[in-house]
C-alpha cells in the first residue's frame, strides 16, 4: 500500500479506522485487490510501477451525510481524498486519484435519480448516476428527454460535466444550473439559485445573485459534488445530419466559414470539418486507413502539397478534398425547411459541391432498427465508442490528446502542420501514421476540438516515448495558442502550466483560494493543476 | 496475491454460484455486460468485446459470452475483477461481489452437470 505523502501510518490507520466506524466496513476498501479497482486501467503509466498512480484506500459513502463525516476525517487526519463519481472517465484517468496514497472517495452508490422534471427539462441527480442509467429510467416511464450522452455512456452528467466533457449536445457543463457540493470544511454548499432558502429557481435560474461559484467545482478541487440540477433536452419529432463536400482543396475555407455561420445563427445544432482526403490515412480512435501512397507523399512535402496536387488526387481518388457537416433536429418540417435553406444556402456559395441529406430519424426512436454505433449521436448512449478500441489490435486502452483550436480552415491547417512536424521531429512514424491529417468537430459551439487517442501496450518502452511526445506536443501547441480542454491526471500539471499569462496569475489566484478553502489540503490535492500549500513544489 | 490469469483459467467450474440467482445475474449481465459482449446482428454488425473475442477466437468458440459453454465462474470473476486488453475493471461499487455471482451463475448456466 502506497501511504499518502505527510500522513504517517498510525494516523492514517486511525482514518481508516474512522471511516469504518462512520460509513460500514463494506464501504471502506483497503485490500491489495480491491485497491487494484481503483487503480487508472488505461494508465499512460502502464509498466512503470514507480509512476502510476496508485490509492491508498476507497471509502464508497451513500448520503451526504456520509461524505461530510468522511471529509471531517481526513481533515482531522489530514488525509488526502480524492472524489470519483461513476469512476468511468476512461481516457483521462478512470477512478485513479491525481495524488499517489490519496482515498478515494468513490460515489458510484450515491447512484439516485432524485427528480426528472418533464415541464422544465431538467433533472436533479446524485454523482453516480450514468449516462445509460439515466437514459433507462427515462425510457422505462416513456419519459420525453433525452440526455447529453458522452460516448462512454458508464460515465456520467455528473462526472462528465466537471470534467468539462461533452456530449452528442455539446458542452455538458452549460447545462448545469446547480450544485450541491460539501466543501472541505464538511459544510454543504449549493450555488445559484440553490442559495435561496425556499430554493423553487434552483433547477432554472443559474446565477442566483452575486458570483456564480458552480465554475470552481469542474478541473477543481473545492468541493466534493453531490447533487447536480442538469438540463435535458426534449425529444425532437426529427434528427436529421447533412454534408457538403468538394474535390476542390480551396473549398475548404469558405465551406468551413459557412457552416460555422449556420450554428452561430442557431439553425442547426453540431458541426465540423475535415479534409476527406488528407485524412484518408488516418487510423485515429478506430478510424480505418485507407493506405493510399500518394497522400502520406504529398502531406510530406513541403507545404504538403499543392492545392492543384490534391485537386487532381481527389479527381483519382473520388474522395473529396474539403467536407462540412452539420445536425438539424425539431419539427419534421422545420427540418426539412432548415436542410433546404443549407442546401440552397451552400449551392449559391459553391455550385459544384455535393449536399447529401443523412437518414432522417424520427422520434420515438424503434431502437431495434438504429444500428448501435449510431445511438449515442441520437441520445441513445451505449458503450459501442470502445469498439474504437477493439478496432486497433492489442492494447491496454487509451488516453487523449484533446487540444482546441478555432474553427477556421487556416488553424485547421495551421495545427495539423505543427503537430505532424513535433510528430515527425520525434521519429514516431507510426504516430505520424495513425495522424495523417485531422479535421474538427465541434462539441463547443465557437471551437472545434479534435481527440488523438495515444493507445497504451504492455511495452513500457513505447509508453514511456508516448509520455514525452505528449509533453512536446502540448509545449509546441502552446506556443502557437492552442491549448488542451481537458487532460488525463498524469498530465494535468502540464496542461495547467501552459495557460500561464501574466506570470501565471490564474494559477495563483487558484492556489490563494485553495489554501484558504481547504487549509489542510485534503480534497483531491493536484485536480487540475490545483495543489495546496502542503503539496505544492514553490 | 492477485489470481493470476493462466490458473484461473485452467479452474473447473466450481459450485460457488449455487447460491447465487441466475435470472439476477441476467438482468446485471444486461447492465453491465451486454453493452459490449451482446450477439453480433443487423443493428449490431460489431460489439466491442465481441468482436475482439471473435478476432481472438476466430471461431473455434463463439465469441459472445451468452453462447458459450466453457467459462469458469473464476475465469469469469478474472476478467470483471483484473480486466483484459482494453476491458476495464469493475469496482465493487458497481458491481459487488454477491451480484459478480449472480452474473456468474447466469453465465454458466449452460453448462454441463460436473
Amino acid at each position: 500500500m502506497t501511504l499518502p505523502s505527510g500522513v504517517n501510518e498510525s494516523a492514517f490507520k486511525a482514518a481508516i479506522r474512522e471511516f469504518t466506524s462512520a460509513l460500514g466496513a463494506e464501504q471502506v476498501f483497503t485490500s491489495e485487490d480491491d485497491l487494484a479497482l481503483y487503480r487508472d486501467v488505461y494508465t499512460p503509466f502502464r509498466g512503470m510501477p514507480d509512476k502510476e498512480i496508485v490509492a491508498s484506500a476507497a471509502v464508497a459513502p451513500v448520503s451526504v451525510e456520509q461524505v461530510q463525516a468522511v471529509v471531517r476525517i481526513a481533515n482531522k487526519h489530514r488525509v488526502p481524498l480524492f472524489a470519483t463519481s461513476t469512476g468511468r472517465n476512461l481516457g483521462y484517468g478512470g477512478a485513479a486519484p491525481t495524488l499517489s496514497g490519496s482515498v478515494v472517495v468513490d460515489l458510484k452508490r450515491m447512484n439516485r435519480v432524485i427528480e426528472i422534471n418533464v415541464t422544465d427539462c431538467y433533472a436533479v441527480l446524485e454523482p453516480g448516476v450514468s449516462f445509460i442509467e439515466l437514459s433507462h429510467y427515462l425510457r422505462e416511464r416513456n419519459i420525453p428527454l433525452l440526455v447529453s450522452a458522452a460516448e462512454n455512456g458508464a460515465g456520467g452528467p455528473v462526472g462528465n460535466s466537471l470534467d468539462h466533457g461533452v456530449g452528442f449536445l455539446g458542452d455538458n457543463f452549460a447545462r448545469v444550473c446547480g450544485i450541491e457540493a460539501v466543501l472541505p470544511n464538511g459544510e454543504v454548499i449549493r450555488t445559484g439559485s440553490g442559495a435561496v432558502s425556499n430554493a423553487k429557481l434552483w433547477p432554472v435560474y443559474k446565477y442566483g445573485f452575486g458570483p456564480d461559484v458552480s465554475g470552481l467545482f469542474p478541473q477543481a478541487n473545492f468541493g466534493i459534488v453531490t447533487k447536480m440540477i442538469f438540463w435535458l433536452e426534449p425529444e425532437p419529432e426529427r434528427m436529421q445530419g447533412f454534408s457538403v463536400s468538394s474535390s476542390k482543396h480551396d473549398d475548404f475555407g469558405p465551406m468551413v466559414d459557412a457552416i460555422q455561420m449556420l450554428r452561430h445563427k442557431g439553425i442547426i445544432r453540431s458541426s465540423g470539418a475535415r479534409n476527406p482526403l488528407r485524412g484518408a490515412n488516418n487510423s485515429t480512435v478506430g478510424m480505418r486507413s485507407r493506405n493510399i501512397p500518394e497522400v502520406e507523399q504529398l502531406l510530406s512535402r513541403p507545404g504538403d502539397g499543392a492545392a492543384s496536387d490534391w485537386d487532381a488526387l481527389s479527381i483519382a481518388t473520388g474522395i473529396p478534398n474539403s467536407a462540412v457537416n452539420g445536425t438539424v433536429w425539431g419539427p419534421a418540417k422545420i427540418v426539412e425547411a432548415t436542410l433546404d435553406h443549407a442546401r440552397e444556402h451552400f449551392a449559391k456559395l459553391l455550385p459544384h459541391a455535393t449536399f447529401s441529406a443523412g437518414t432522417a430519424r424520427d422520434f420515438p426512436l424503434d431502437l431495434t432498427t438504429v444500428p448501435v454505433d449510431q445511438w449515442v449521436g441520437l441520445g441513445m448512449p451505449n458503450l459501442w465508442g470502445f469498439q474504437r478500441l477493439a478496432n486497433q489490435g492489442v492494447n491496454r486502452g487509451h488516453y487523449y490528446f484533446s487540444p482546441l483550436f478555432r474553427a477556421h480552415a487556416d488553424d485547421i491547417f495551421a495545427m495539423n502542420r505543427t503537430v505532424r512536424k513535433v510528430m515527425a521531429d520525434a521519429n514516431e512514424p507510426e504516430i505520424l501514421k495513425r495522424w495523417g491529417w485531422q479535421g474538427g468537430g465541434g462539441p463547443f459551439p465557437k471551437t472545434y476540438v479534435l481527440y488523438y487517442d495515444f493507445l497504451v501496450y504492455d511495452d513500457a518502452s513505447i509508453n514511456a516515448r508516448h509520455l514525452k511526445l505528449f509533453d512536446r506536443l502540448v509545449k509546441t501547441c502552446a506556443d502557437h495558442g492552442w491549448a488542451e480542454y481537458r487532460a488525463p491526471a498524469a498530465f494535468q500539471d502540464l496542461v495547467a502550466s501552459v495557460y500561464a499569462n501574466n506570470n501565471s496569475a490564474l494559477r495563483k489566484f487558484c492556489e490563494t483560494m485553495k489554501d484558504a478553502v481547504d487549509p489542510n489540503g485534503i480534497l483531491s490535492p493536484g485536480r487540475g493543476g490545483i495543489w495546496p500549500r502542503r503539496y505544492r513544489k514553490e | 496475491m492477485r489470481a493470476s490469469l493462466l490458473v484461473a483459467l485452467a479452474i473447473t467450474a466450481s459450485t460457488s454460484a449455487v447460491a447465487a440467482d441466475a435470472s439476477r445475474g441476467e438482468r446485471l449481465y444486461e447492465q453491465w455486460c451486454q453493452g459490449c459482449h451482446d450477439r453480433l446482428g443487423p443493428t449490431r454488425e460489431t460489439m466491442p468485446g465481441t468482436t475482439a473475442l471473435a478476432n481472438r477466437y476466430q471461431g473455434v468458440r463463439p465469441a459472445a459470452l451468452v453462447d458459450r459453454d466453457d467459462l469458469t465462474p473464476e475465469a469469469i470473476k478474472v476478467f470483471v475483477r483484473q480486466g483484459i486488453s482494453f476491458m476495464p475493471t469493475f469496482r465493487k461499487t458497481e458491481l459487488s461481489d454477491a451480484e459478480l455471482d449472480d452474473v456468474v451463475a447466469f453465465l454458466v448456466r449452460k453448462q454441463p452437470a460436473k
